[in-house]
């Protein structure tokens, strides 16, 4: 796997400091993780690295992982240390999505974990294969289960069910020119809705070669009305050989 | 459409509690407390979520200007004192740096081992409970309209601002329909200034939640705090729904009867603006 592009807008410009998405890739592991930290949270920026890091060089989720990435978090913070208020804060949690992606080069898939809402959608020539973990724009109404860095909101990792529900797997196959798009959840609804309105906001995404551009749309599309405001960002893979116009650092 | 105005530090809401401390709010609740204790401590607790919401690892950020006054017999105050007194409507940063008081409160939690744990939290106090002389709702209102106004002008393109008034009588001053009108009319671009209104009780019988007419209320009381109530937006219908309420579109911001679970459940729902940033 290969990264063909990144770039994410923020939710608010003029506000620098403000962007809760996060994301990592490994190129010798072949994973890429893009993890979208909820607003209302303590430190979901930081919470969302490091299951986007966690990710990108283990990508076998199980509850122990899980709570190691909450003891990292928690290594990280310094909770005597705190005002009444960053205890407060604290003890509330922070909350993330997780959208993970691994391929299997030898069997030509790619299995993709969704915690959350963030999207990831396999084209094929501009074309919509398949998406996950929905495919159509309503779902993004619904309030997603995140992971959290507190235990008692994260028992749903350790039902039996948490593979089966939230893996997919996408079949790279016949496919000529397969692309793996990943996005945060206000540009994969609109994604949605394009797709399903027989627009070409696909192929846009696909063809974007500058963050400048992804900022552009964003804009106007959020001026329009037809994205909601909220951190965007967008990953798109390929799995060919071939240069990446990044120097993305591995992990 | 209106009420959908981002919430950010460039572009912040508005909270304004208009509370009743006249004296029967001295008159005591199931708990044991009096209204005013336990409306004190409700109201407490909505300012410290209001500061746990816009608490980062990097500091307080400015989503919200909150304000209380205070109305008894001693006219009409500002709920809030030393260096948040100077002004109704503060900056939550600035509101986070000062409270009059933290005090040690123990709270009993989930150990996550299917025990409980009693823990030591840091309770902040901004607002004491105060009980004494007549209802001057009207000129309440009137000052809750001038802060409104001059917050408006400063901010256009904000989610309008929202009222909270906390009430268990008659006013005493007049009547404060009209006040009440003229207050839902000031407004910013995204719309008019919203104003939901409490009744709280000790009496025990049933409250009434979110009504959506004058029909089934008790008395030409509650038909006027009714009417001086905004219609619920489409944001605060669907969470008061998922709240277990039976709302429609509408349902005005209005709970009569209140006890102390309704009072929580009702500053809950009240002081949800949009979308925060």
């Amino acid at each position: 796997m290969r990264l063909l592009f990144y770039g994410s807008c923020r939710k608010e410009p003029s506000e620098e400091d403000v962007n809760e998405d996060r994301w990592a890739f490994s190129g010798s592991l072949g994973t890429l993780a893009l993890c979208d930290g909820a607003s209302e949270s303590f430190d979901s920026s930081v919470w969302a690295q490091i299951l986007a890091d966690k990710f990108a060089l283990n990508p076998a989720v199980t509850p122990e992982w899980l709570a190691d990435a909450v003891a990292e978090y928690a290594s990280r913070h310094d909770f005597e240390a705190m005002s009444w208020s960053g205890q407060a804060a604290y003890r509330r949690g922070s909350f993330s999505t997780l959208l993970g992606a691994q391929h299997d080069p030898e069997h030509g898939t790619v299995e993709v974990l969704a915690v959350g809402d963030s999207l990831a959608v396999l084209a094929d020539s501009s074309a919509a294969v398949s998406c996950w973990p929905f495919s159509e724009p309503e779902r993004f109404r619904e309030r997603p289960t995140l992971f959290a860095t507190l235990a008692e909101y994260n028992a749903f990792v350790s039902d039996g069910v948490f593979w089966t529900t939230r893996r997919t797997c996408f079949e790279l196959g016949e496919l000529g020119a397969p692309r793996l798009v990943c996005v945060t959840d206000a540009l994969g609804e609109w994604l949605l809705r394009q797709t399903q309105a027989g627009g070409d906001g696909l192929a846009r995404l696909l063809s974007m070669s500058t963050e400048k551009e992804l900022e552009d749309l964003v804009l106007r599309e959020r001026q329009t009305g037809r994205m909601r405001i909220d951190d965007s960002t967008l990953i798109v893979a390929a799995f060919d050989k071939g240069p990446e116009p990044y120097a993305i650092p591995d992990l | 459409m209106s009420y959908e105005a981002q919430i950010s530090r460039s572009s912040p809401t508005a909270f304004l509690f208009v509370v009743d401390q006249s004296g029967s709010m001295s008159d005591t609740m199931a708990s044991g407390k009096s209204k005013a204790e336990f409306v004190s401590d409700a109201l407490n607790r909505t300012i410290m979520d209001f500061v746990i919401r816009c608490r980062k690892a990097d500091g307080v950020r400015d989503y919200f200007d909150v304000g209380v006054l205070g109305y008894g017999g001693k006219g009409v105050s500002n709920g809030f004192s030393g260096a948040l007194g100077t002004t109704v409507l503060n900056p939550i940063s600035a509101i986070e740096q000062n409270p009059v008081r933290v005090e040690d409160r123990k709270k009993k939690m989930d150990d996550g081992a299917g025990g409980i744990l009693e823990t030591s939290i840091k309770f902040p106090v901004w607002f004491e409970p105060e009980a004494s002389g007549g209802t001057p709702m009207r000129e309440a209102l009137t000052r809750a309209a001038e802060e409104l106004v001059a917050w408006c002008d400063a901010h256009p393109a904000s989610y309008p601002p929202t009222v909270l008034h906390v009430t268990d009588g008659e006013s005493t001053d007049g009547d404060p329909e009209e006040i009440a009108t003229h207050l839902t009319q000031i407004r910013t671009n995204d719309g008019e200034s919203l104003m939901f209104n409490i009744h709280v009780s000790s009496l025990g019988a049933d409250p009434i939640r979110f009504p959506s007419s004058t029909s089934g209320l008790p008395d030409n009381y509650a038909k006027l705090l009714f009417r001086m109530s905004s219609q619920l937006p489409e944001h605060l219908i669907r969470l008061a729904r998922e709240k277990g309420n039976a709302v429609g579109v509408e349902s005005r911001g209005f709970m009569f009867n209140a006890e102390a679970p309704e009072i929580v459940a009702f500053l809950e729902i009240g002081t949800q603006a949009s979308q925060l940033r």
